[in-house]
């Protein structure tokens, strides 16, 4: 009866357009019977294949000019953008935390193909310092999140639709904003975090944000956090400003 | 950075080592390589050239950032940047509707993270070219076709498109079901053949 039920729902679920609420029951029948399995299986085969069904369209011209300039302007990173697939917030802290490590995950990888890559190549670069920021940029946030006693504060939207926490780690004097539905900023313009308290304003950084509007800033000002009491998000030219001039998007209490 | 310019006739994985080590060159090489469908298919979804590409160069950079996103093992580098094209395009598309979280609707996202393998038949639909699946899609019955687009390249989940089409939840749940079955069959038969 149920195996009817669902075996109707797998290839919509395999397109992704079943709606949210038909989609555990139909994961829990799916790790228990091996017919609907196997038929998912098959229409696996369909969003490959359908990502091939449209109008072919030339690249604009300096396409990949343009892809080369973005990616060598190196803006000293603040914050490095670590992509999840979904926004979390809705799923709790467990789900949140799967995913977390799943996001993290593949970076032994990386680090082991860099590895092969420079052997091979004998380039040992600037890269490498790039890297292991990165990766102390992710092991800096998982830490904070790990953390003892962590509070989580709600993210307050400002003239949009992000959501998000703020969570503050007293024993390492350190926060993540997690935030998601935050659009990318425009042409040219940065998202940058203030820090205010006791009249004093200081800023922790700037960041964008990918079209999956999801984002994880690591706030490890090197005063600590005793001297501040609110964060706010603005929209800033890019570089970052030395005081907020933009419209907010959020703002937090610790 | 070294220069790797004479590289056209490496293959996507040199390339990809090559781009996990720095090489921005290696970088240029894949998108002039790949972009192009990529581009072509958040065109589809947007429907606007700048944002279209916007999202696929945000893909690329993704990967030049961060290597381990692909790996080669799972499929090819082609269809890892579709598929994650198609997520962004979509996202995007959600996002401007104000239904910004995407809907949890299906194995869509995850899809390459789960992708483990192949079965003897995958070869076939390697092959698969673009034509053939879209012949595939216009066989499909209007209705059929359509709900399957609104599905797929609108990111609407049934009942979105019930709304947005005024049919009763049931007829879109038959036509997506039905249109996707028929075209797993003629895709099936296509790529036997090949
Ligand atoms: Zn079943």
């Amino acid at each position: 009866m149920i195996h009817e039920f669902i075996h109707e729902k797998i290839g919509a679920y395999a397109i992704g357009a079943l709606d949210r609420d038909e989609v555990p029951d139909v994961e829990a029948h799916l790790r228990e019977c091996a017919e609907c399995a196997q038929a998912l299986a098959g229409y696996r085969r369909l969003p490959p294949a359908l990502n091939l069904a449209v109008p072919d369209a030339p690249l604009p011209d300096g396409f990949s000019e343009r892809l080369v300039r973005r990616a060598t302007e190196r803006q000293r990173p603040v914050a490095m953008p670590i992509p999840f697939r979904r926004p979390p917030v809705r799923d709790g802290l467990h789900r949140y935390w799967q995913r977390l490590g799943d996001a993290l995950l593949p970076w032994g990888l990386a680090a082991a193909c860099l590895l092969v890559a420079l052997l091979a190549t004998g380039r040992i670069s600037e890269l490498n310092a790039d890297l292991s920021e990165h990766r102390s940029y992710r092991a800096q946030i998982t830490e904070v999140m790990a953390s003892p006693g962590l509070r989580t504060r709600a993210v307050e939207p400002v003239n949009s639709q992000v959501q998000g926490n703020l969570f503050v780690s007293k024993t390492r004097d350190s926060a993540v904003l997690m935030c998601t539905g935050l659009p990318p900023p425009e042409e040219g313009r940065v998202y940058q975090v203030w820090l205010t308290g006791g009249g004093k304003v200081a800023s922790a950084g700037t960041f964008k944000t990918w079209s999956s509007g999801t984002y994880y800033f690591l706030v490890h000002p090197s005063e600590g956090l005793a001297p501040y009491n609110r964060l706010r998000v603005t929209v800033e030219p890019e570089g970052g400003s030395s005081a907020p001039s933009g419209r907010d998007v959020m703002r937090a209490r610790f | 950075m070294a220069a790797i310019g004479d590289n056209t006739g490496s293959t996507d994985e040199d390339l990809v080592h090559a781009l996990a080590a720095g090489d921005v060159s290696a970088l240029e090489i894949l998108s002039e390589r790949h972009s192009r469908p990529a581009y072509s298919l958040a065109l589809r979804i947007l429907q606007d050239s700048g944002w279209a590409e916007e999202v696929v160069q945000d893909v690329w950079l993704k990967l030049w950032k961060n290597p381990a996103l692909y790996d080669a093992s799972r499929g090819d580098l082609r269809r890892w940047l579709l598929s994650v094209t198609h997520n962004a395009s979509v996202d995007g598309l959600r996002g401007r509707r104000g239904t910004s979280v995407r809907r949890d609707g299906g194995a869509v996202a995850l899809e390459l993270a789960r992708d483990t393998g192949e079965d003897p038949s995958e070869s076939a639909w390697k092959s698969l070219q673009a034509e053939r699946v879209q012949e595939a899609l216009a066989e499909l019955p209007p209705s059929q076709r359509q709900a399957v687009e609104l599905a797929y390249f609108e990111g609407l989940s049934q009942s979105e498109i019930a709304t947005r089409t005024g049919e009763p939840l049931g007829t879109i749940k038959t036509r997506v079901r039905l249109g996707l079955e028929k075209l797993k069959r003629s895709l099936e038969r296509v790529g036997m053949r090949q």
